[in-house]
């Protein structure tokens, strides 16, 4: 039959599952769900982000033992708590700890270093291997120690001696206290000394040396707070321009800034709006076409962007409409009231391209994502599954049956788990690995090239 | 007629949901709150121009016990507004057609009545919603906001119209009275204008509250509760007030007091918009958020 053939690859690529992460208890508890997944700059390292405020990196393994139908495996490197619950005493507020992003930034040394924020707070975490130690101290013993110096008689070169290796993570700098509202995006500048962190209604820019301050860019508090009709709800700075970044609304609307214009970027530089197609207009309407994601491609020539039925791919000269439109599950538009009353209308999905643009990945409900190949306008549905995890399975293509005779294998629209949803997903920068988080578990997939 | 029930109902859920955001973990979200006010705007909307259609459908009583747990100047303005009722003047009276008000004594002319209102001129009505709309933009707040949350409470009275035209302003003052029983508008006026709560003479009303209050479902919990039919007018003259931008987006140019010049749109809707323009202590809250 049909496989998953031609999606993100050539006509003979298939993806297969490669790994699962994470517990497979039913009863999942909260704190364990991911919030946020994102490969490093290499791919070799892979970040998520729980609600309990942890993170976990894993690392790929290098293919030293070869096995030619798996690449390297993906293991955990370090795990380590990143925020903790806090409580705003002043307005009576609980800040929780659910880490919102995780942005890597590019490696500049043997250490990694990634940004990794909940509603309020941004950190920079600094993850070092320390494989040696040195022993042989004068003026402590092997304990840690002091000695006492007067049984000191002889001088000695302490020697490096090796040990298991040990990741540790400390956190390098804490950038706090410039958020109202809460921090929905952040995302490292091309300069690689600038990042801009984003709330509802502001956007800050930041030194990564400098903690104490940053600069206000975008602000669209209005003057009256009854008069609010738009939140910012993402931001990103341009691959490789440092002085442009977009941000989009709830209204649907995307605008690039330029920098170099003018300190305070409120007037934008372009405008990005489709026109409303008024005979879908419905009580649902405005919430549907709210932006819940926004991502550059790696070329920096297109930007796409995720609301809640549909992902649209724009080029940035074109502001009048987007370049092309994928619906991802355009048979919930007719349940659109049932899932504003179970509340799955307000699931923030995320998108990302391929490393070489040429597909696009985002998930929807019942552990579903879907793929958009741009070149072939072939598109897969795909399940992250438990069922389907056997070591280098390849994944059956998923087809949602919208009405009439149900095929078989097919599901109909009324039997998907509206719990299972799939908000993150992140593609490998270089090679087709994808991962995908399935509420508290981890699924990483590969091609399998025939 | 479907779309009004269905309006009414997609209005109570995104009460519901206005409410419960207060005791979310990680405070109250800003982007999430502001999606479910345009959700209840459209549906407000819908719910108004059906309801000017002269649809009618058998009026749910709005005067069972006040939905709302007791704020901290809820009673007290209750019992404000509870006393200002009373002081009713006539003109309205008289024109007052239909025989079954919920609650005796408190007819819109309530609403007319402005002890705290905001400094606007009273313009003469030329139609009932009209008066309602004067009425909202003098009071600034509430009461208004009493009368949109008629959206929420008002099915519509049992009478049913015999002079269409008639019915239609027999019915919005129904529901004009409807609103005027429940405490949310007078707390919100009351805050908006800093004044002080003062006792109530009108104890039916206090006894109301208090039962009201104590029928409150749990806010914690099952998010998805649904929300009596009673609650929505008070939950929307509380909540419904943060994002009034959205209304004013309908008018920008509308001002208190300044829809007499206007062409006639459901009133209702004008009614709301003013209202919910001038409702101040949620947006307070938020801005202190």
């Amino acid at each position: 039959g049909a496989g998953n053939a031609g999606v993100g690859g050539g006509n003979d690529f298939q993806w297969c599952f490669s790994q699962v992460k994470g517990a497979i208890d039913e009863d999942v508890a909260e704190a364990d769900i991911i919030s946020t997944v994102e490969f490093n700059y290499s791919g070799d390292l892979l970040a998520t982000g729980d609600k309990g405020g942890r993170v976990v990196i894993f690392q790929r393994e290098q293919e030293g033992n070869n096995r030619s139908h798996s690449r390297g495996e993906y293991n955990v490197y370090s795990t380590f708590q990143s925020h903790e619950p806090e409580f705003d005493y002043l307005k009576s507020l609980e800040i929780e700890e659910k880490i919102n992003k995780i942005r890597w930034l590019p490696q500049q040394n043997a250490a990694h270093f990634l940004l990794s924020t909940n509603d309020k707070t941004i950190k920079l975490w600094k993850i070092s291997e320390r494989d040696k130690r040195a022993e042989g101290y004068n003026l402590k013993d092997e304990n840690g120690r002091l000695r006492d110096p007067f049984r000191i008689t002889s001088l000695r070169v302490p020697v490096l001696k090796p040990m298991d290796l040990m990741v540790e993570a400390s956190p390098r700098r804490i950038f706090a206290n410039a958020h109202t509202y809460h921090i929905n995006s952040i995302s490292v500048n091309s300069d690689h000394e600038t990042y801009l962190s984003a709330d509802d209604l502001r956007i800050n820019l930041w030194h990564l040396e400098i903690t104490d301050r940053s600069f206000n860019i975008v602000d669209i508090k209005p003057a009256n707070m009854e008069e609010l009709t738009e939140v910012i709800t993402a931001a990103e700075c341009h691959p490789n321009q440092c002085n442009v970044f977009v941000y989009s609304s709830s209204k649907g609307t995307i605008r690039l800034c330029d920098m170099r214009a003018s300190a305070l970027c409120d007037r934008h530089s372009k405008f990005f709006e489709e026109p409303e197609d008024p005979s879908s207009r419905s009580f649902f309407s405005e919430i549907i076409s709210s932006i819940s994601d926004v991502k550059f491609s790696h070329s920096g020539r297109y930007m796409m962007t995720r609301d809640y039925l549909s992902v649209k791919v724009w080029d940035l000269n074109m502001e009048s409409r987007p370049v092309e439109t994928y619906q991802v599950h355009e048979y919930l538009r007719s349940k659109l009231c049932s899932l504003y009353e179970n509340d799955c209308i307000f699931d923030k999905f995320e998108c990302c391209w391929n490393g070489s643009d040429n597909a696009i990945m985002t998930g929807s409900y019942n552990n579903f994502f879907r793929m958009f190949d741009r070149n072939t306008r072939r598109d897969i549905t795909l399940e992250a599954s438990r069922e389907s995890s056997k070591p280098r399975a390849i994944l059956k293509p998923r087809k949602v049956c919208t009405g009439g005779k149900r095929k078989k294998d097919e599901i109909s629209v009324d039997s998907l788990d509206f719990n299972k949803k799939i908000l993150h997903t992140a593609w490998h920068p270089k090679e087709n690995i994808i991962a995908v988080a399935a509420t508290n578990n981890l699924y990483i997939f590969q091609d399998k090239i025939n | 007629m479907e779309f009004k029930v269905e309006a009414h109902r997609i209005m109570s859920i995104s009460l519901g949901k206005i409410y419960n955001s207060r005791v979310q973990r990680g405070g109250i979200k800003l982007h999430k709150n502001l999606l479910v006010s345009l959700v209840l705007r459209s549906a407000r909307q819908v719910y108004l121009s059906d309801y000017y259609q002269g649809v009618c459908l058998n009026a749910q009583t709005m005067d069972t016990a006040q939905p709302w747990p007791p704020g901290e100047t809820m009673d007290s303005e209750l019992d404000e507004n509870d006393s200002r009722e009373h002081e009713l003047p006539h003109e309205v009276g008289s024109d007052v057609r239909t025989s079954t008000p919920e609650r005796p004594g408190s007819p819109v002319p309530a609403l007319l009545n402005d002890a705290v209102a905001a400094p606007q001129p009273v313009a003469p009505p030329q139609l009932p919603s009209r008066r309602c709309s004067n009425a909202a933009a003098r009071e600034g707040e509430a009461n208004a906001t009493r009368e949109c949350g008629a959206l929420g409470g008002v099915e519509s009275d049992s009478d049913t119209p015999s002079n269409p035209p008639a019915a239609s302003f027999c019915r919005k003052r129904r529901s004009c009275e409807k609103m005027t029983t429940p405490p949310p508008e007078s707390p919100l006026k009351k805050i908006k204008q800093q004044q002080q709560p003062t006792a109530t003479t009108n104890t039916t009303t206090t006894t109301t509250t208090t039962t009201a209050a104590q029928e409150l479902p749990p806010p914690v919990g099952d998010g998805e509760e649904e929300m009596d039919t009673s609650n929505v007018s008070s939950l929307i003259s509380i909540f419904g007030s943060s994002f009034s931008g959205l209304l004013g987006k309908e008018s920008p140019a509308s001002e208190p007091g300044a829809e007499d010049s206007e062409p006639d749109p459901p009133s209702g809707q004008i009614c709301c918009e003013q209202v919910l323009k001038n409702i101040a202590p949620w947006s307070t809250a938020i801005v202190a958020f």
